[in-house]
């Protein structure tokens, strides 16, 4: 088996993987591209016939999708909790990263692995906790409720991740830094967090997403229709009308869109983030 | 590592020193405090409701090991739901990983294109769970679904997937296939590949290893700490399955997608039995942390470290 795959021409072999990763990518690819086009066509099209593009491209079901469920407010919402969440969890963890890989102190040792433990430890043991600590702070539908939960979760995958990236860059430049009389303060925001940028890029994308995706938590701390979450309006909006399936790929397309975009835009600092943290870390 | 500075044997020594640890401290302290307070509080509360008889509103009562005595001897659907968990977890993570490292050896080889292929592929893993539920559901649909429609042209019967009790779990393995395989894991194995040394394989081409013989001698070997960290990720996060069950099925039909994360949400939020999901959860916690160990103990045998 082995020497009949060997002697396989390399030309052959090539236009075999090709073909696998052609197929691979249709079938990633084309549920998005069904989704994206269903979101455009009229009602009757959907039912009637498959077509591959819209025969009538309408926004009809985009302007359903708006005005019938409230989908900007869940939208604003969703960004105000994503981006508080983010900027504060981004901030706690650079300091605490840094704290754990650069600074010598009695203790640091057994919290840089308790940090791994804790990322470790799934959020859905924290469920019933987290539901009663809200409720008993009377922190039931507002954001602040919200951003707690998911900072409690954010906080250390974000500190692991940055810490696999601080233990990969040198340190030189920090130190020479710290001996022409640079504080740490400075050399922190002057030369760490310039070369961290890939990294930190990656935590925020991470954590931004995961707020934007957090099913859960959001739904059994924030139901209430003016501090509810894009997943949770999205999801109660299945529920009432399973049968509108114009609307609802609508709905899908848009809460998706965000996150694409955002990726788009920071994709090539992605790649590198990830790989340093997981790999090295 | 980069960060070894001498040590030192007094820890407070000179000024300097104590500086440095004080600023330590300080930096980590919005850490730590976030963490005993929203983090390992709650868990401990947690751990001291699992042995109460609590619903919201009234007090805990004490109650000892009932919870999980009841767990184990008395809940028709506590045995069921693990396995039909289990079954989900190991499916989705041995087909998943596999996958995954077999589309970043694809998409490691030297094509055109490569970083547009990578980026297409990750898209999936975009598609934010309720959105996921709500599509796939649709495109499975047994009479009017796309995947059936397509079956059906190529003269295959399509089942009832979603609402089949024999087709829900695999057809959410589909899903979890479709949502992972091009995600952050197969970012995560492409970046390993990448720290495999050219060399080796360069040396070993010389010696007459074909290129299956090379992936199996060195390729694996070298990656195998990075498809041990996604191995413990992938069973700790699709043990966790809830949100695509929930939406997807709510549990159905009759029980056939209960995984264990619904049995203890519709416990804790349906019959507000908070005392006993959160035996529930503990006994989920010590279970995800034994896979973890065991896992941990295993590779031993099969993970191969550089430096160690």
């Amino acid at each position: 088996m082995i020497s009949l795959i060997d002697r396989v021409p390399e030309p052959i072999f090539r236009a075999l993987s090709f073909l696998v990763i052609a197929v691979l990518l249709l079938l990633l690819i084309f549920p998005l591209y069904f989704m994206s086009i269903t979101a455009f066509k009229v009602e009757r099209e959907i039912y009637s016939e498959l077509t591959w593009i819209p025969r009538d491209p309408t926004l009809d079901n985009f302007t359903q999708v708006i005005y019938s469920f409230r989908i900007p407010v869940y939208i604003r919402n969703t960004l105000i909790v994503a981006l508080t969440t983010t900027s504060l969890v981004v901030i706690i963890s650079v300091l605490a990263s840094y704290a754990l890989t650069r600074l010598r102190f009695p203790g640091r040792a057994a919290m840089a692995r308790g940090v791994l433990f804790v990322y470790l430890v799934p959020s859905s043991l924290m469920l019933i906790p987290m539901y009663l600590i809200i409720v008993k702070l009377r922190l039931q539908n507002t954001y602040t409720g919200l951003i707690i939960a998911n900072m409690s979760f954010a906080v250390p995958f974000c500190t692991w991740l940055l810490m696999g990236y601080l233990r990969s860059i040198s340190v030189e430049m920090e130190e020479a830094a710290l001996i022409d009389g640079c504080n740490r303060l400075n050399a922190l925001w002057y030369i760490v967090v310039p070369l961290s940028v890939p990294a930190i890029v990656t935590a925020g994308i991470f954590v931004f997403n995961g707020v934007w995706n957090e099913y859960i938590f959001a739904l059994i701390l924030s139901q209430d229709e003016s501090r509810r979450m894009i997943s949770v309006g999205l999801a109660n909006f299945y529920r009432t009308d399973y049968y509108m399936v114009g609307p609802m790929m609508a709905g899908a397309l848009i809460a998706m869109s965000p996150v694409v975009l955002l990726y788009i835009l920071a994709q090539r600092f992605v790649v590198s983030g990830l790989a340093a943290g997981a790999v090295k870390g | 590592m980069a960060t070894a500075a001498p040590t030192r044997r007094s820890r407070f020594g000179s000024p300097l020193q104590r500086r440095e640890a004080i600023e330590g401290y300080l930096w980590i302290s919005p850490w730590i405090i976030g963490f005993l307070v929203f983090s390992l509080g709650p868990i401990i509360a947690s751990a001291y409701l699992s042995f109460t008889q609590y619903k919201i509103g009234g007090t805990p009562v004490w109650i000892g090991l009932e919870n999980y005595r009841q767990a184990f001897f008395v809940d028709k659907q506590f045995w069921p739901s693990l396995g039909r968990t289990a079954y989900y977890s190991v499916a989705l993570v041995v087909l998943g990983v596999s996958l995954s490292l077999a589309a970043a050896v694809l998409l490691n080889q030297n094509i055109r294109f490569r970083a547009v292929y990578r980026a297409l592929y990750y898209l999936p893993s975009l598609t934010p769970v309720v959105a996921l539920a709500i599509l796939w559901r649709w495109l499975l649909q047994p009479q009017v679904g796309l995947v059936n429609f397509m079956l059906y042209q190529v003269g295959i019967p399509g089942p009832g997937w979603l609402t089949d009790r024999n087709w829900a779990i695999p057809a959410l393995i589909m899903i979890g296939l479709w949502a992972s395989i091009g995600g952050g894991r197969m970012i995560i194995f492409l970046a390993g590949l990448q720290g495999v040394p050219k060399e080796l394989h360069e040396s070993a081409e010389i010696d007459g290893a074909n290129a299956i013989q090379r992936f199996f001698s060195i390729t694996l070997p070298m990656i195998s700490p990075v498809i041990l960290f996604n191995l413990i990720l992938g069973v700790i996060g699709s043990f966790s399955v809830f949100s695509v069950a929930y939406i997807a099925t709510e549990g159905g039909p009759n029980y056939a997608t209960w995984f264990y994360m619904l049995h203890l949400y519709y416990n804790a939020f349906s019959y507000f039995q908070m005392g006993y999901a959160s035996a529930l959860a503990w006994i989920f916690f010590v279970l995800i942390f034994i896979l973890s160990y065991i896992q941990i103990k295993l590779s031993n045998r099969w993970v191969y470290y550089e430096f160690s």
